[in-house]
């Protein structure tokens, strides 16, 4: 399984690397937006909510990077 | 555990102390890497209601530092969920309505080093029956001017479950460690993505000790219909009733897409996420919302979630058992009630918005009012066939220099 989900990772990440455009930092008013973080878009306790209903998990971000901004 | 969140502060003092020297050595004075403290705090409550007669009120507080100029953060949370139920889970081992209160709380703290930003963070929660302590990592590096952030992400946590009143050498108990890598990448001036793989891997007791599974006799649980009453149920099983019994190992991959896209005044956020573990479960989520600006001060949004995922591969509506010659019951080795295990799919839908106070525009007080309502249909599960739930939170948020 560890092998078909690294591969399953790999192939949009090669896509990501390929197909990306480069932005300039003055360029970025729009992706600096707290909207555009990409971060769980859901509050704690909806996210609990879904914790508890769901028989999945992941998907969090511990890490959170690339808005732009800072 | 706790030495492990121990040596990642200290990996991060030392490493911000190491930062220092380095800057008094530019000549630059410490101050003019570091800009005023900004102040974040909130509080809120959220509440929960489903069909299932589980209502909870959850109040918290949350509160923050940083500065945005040195790139540090440090955030801590707490909150209480009162739970009271009477769930077709309780009633169905005849016991009685029961409330409980839980405890929760977590803390971070984050900082930048020129284009790595690192990260630690760790948590608890406590309630009569059940203990949960984690403690985590991540890092994640800006890239081509920032238009490509990888980051990689640890967590381990322990967990001990037991039931109310139980000494706790009773309780069991499973560890849990947790990986995460991914990349952040800019699309376009007004586009974000990211993609993200997590690996969760549980080891111990992973049952639910309060769970109790009906057994038939061999013939009859095919018989025993979807949805089926507690009445039908107790008329039709067998005398033992056994304890929630699943493997006590579990590897569990998730595979996330996330898109954002920025209008002049709107955002759409998209969110897919894959799941599959070695217990048979597959799940697909896909979460969607849309932001849309109304003036300077008000932000709402729709909101809309779907979760479909299948049943785990032992997971039956009714289980069979038979006695042995012997005269003792031959149970199935695993064997579940928890629905979550089971074939479902949930739909959800939902609003909010987001209020500036104050007459300034240039205030920095929010009220923020968020409401859900759930759908999940039950495929293949005694009891119950659906369940609705609604869930909000009202909360105040606050930032001060």
């Amino acid at each position: 399984m560890m092998r078909s989900f690294v591969a399953a990772l790999a192939l949009p990440l090669l896509g990501a690397s390929i197909g990306c455009a480069t932005v300039k930092p003055y360029e970025r008013g729009a992706l600096a937006h707290p909207t555009m973080l990409l971060g769980d878009m859901s509050r704690t306790a909806a996210s609990h909510v879904y914790a508890i209903h769901e028989g999945a998990t992941g998907g969090g971000t511990g890490a959170e990077g690339g808005c732009g901004c800072n | 555990m706790r030495r492990l969140s121990s040596a990642m502060l200290v990996v991060l003092i030392v490493a911000r102390g190491t930062r220092t020297e380095g800057s008094e050595k530019d000549g630059a004075p410490p101050s003019a890497r570091s800009g005023a403290l900004g102040v974040k705090a909130s509080t809120d409550v959220a509440g929960y209601a489903d069909t299932d007669h589980v209502i909870v009120v959850s109040p918290s507080i949350a509160g923050g530092v940083s500065d945005d100029v040195a790139g540090w953060s440090a955030n801590a949370r707490y909150v209480v969920d009162v739970v009271s139920a009477a769930s077709v889970d309780i009633v169905s081992t005849a016991s009685g309505k029961w409330r409980e209160t839980r405890h929760a709380a977590s803390g971070s703290f984050n900082d930048k080093f020129g284009d790595l930003a690192l990260g630690a963070s760790g948590g608890f929660s406590s309630e009569p029956d059940y203990l949960s302590l984690s403690g985590g990592a991540t890092a994640s590096l800006d890239l081509f001017e920032k238009n490509f952030t990888p980051f990689v992400g640890y967590s381990h946590g322990h967990d001990d479950a037991g039931r109310t009143g139980l000494p706790r050498a009773f309780w069991g108990s499973f560890e849990s460690n947790d990986a995460q890598v991914g990349l952040t990448f800019v699309l376009a001036r007004r586009a974000i993505a990211s993609v993200q793989g997590d690996g969760r891997f549980e080891r111990g007791y992973l049952a639910k000790p309060y769970r109790y599974i009906p057994v038939f006799p061999v013939g009859v649980a095919p018989l025993i219909p979807a949805g089926a009453s507690i009445d039908l149920v107790n008329r039709t099983r067998l005398d033992p009733r056994p304890s929630d019994q699943v493997p006590n190992a579990r590897d569990r991959w998730a595979l996330t897409a996330r898109l954002g896209y920025r209008w002049s005044a709107s955002t759409l956020r998209l969110d897919e996420r894959l799941y599959t573990d070695d217990w048979g479960l597959r799940a697909t989520t896909t979460d969607a919302r849309y932001s849309l600006d109304l003036g300077r001060r008000l932000t709402i949004w729709p909101h809309v979630r779907f979760h479909a995922q299948t049943g785990a591969r032992f997971w039956r509506r009714a289980y069979e058992a038979e006695r042995a010659p012997s005269g003792d019951w031959q149970l199935p080795m695993y064997r579940t009630g928890d629905r979550e295990l089971g074939p479902l799919y949930t739909f959800t839908l939902g609003a909010g918005a987001r209020l500036q106070l104050g007459s300034d525009v240039r205030s920095r007080f929010w009220l923020v009012l968020e409401a859900d309502g759930a759908m999940t249909r039950y495929l293949d599960a005694l009891f119950l066939l659906r369940r609705r739930a609604v869930f909000s939170t009202l909360a105040f948020e606050a930032e001060l220099d």
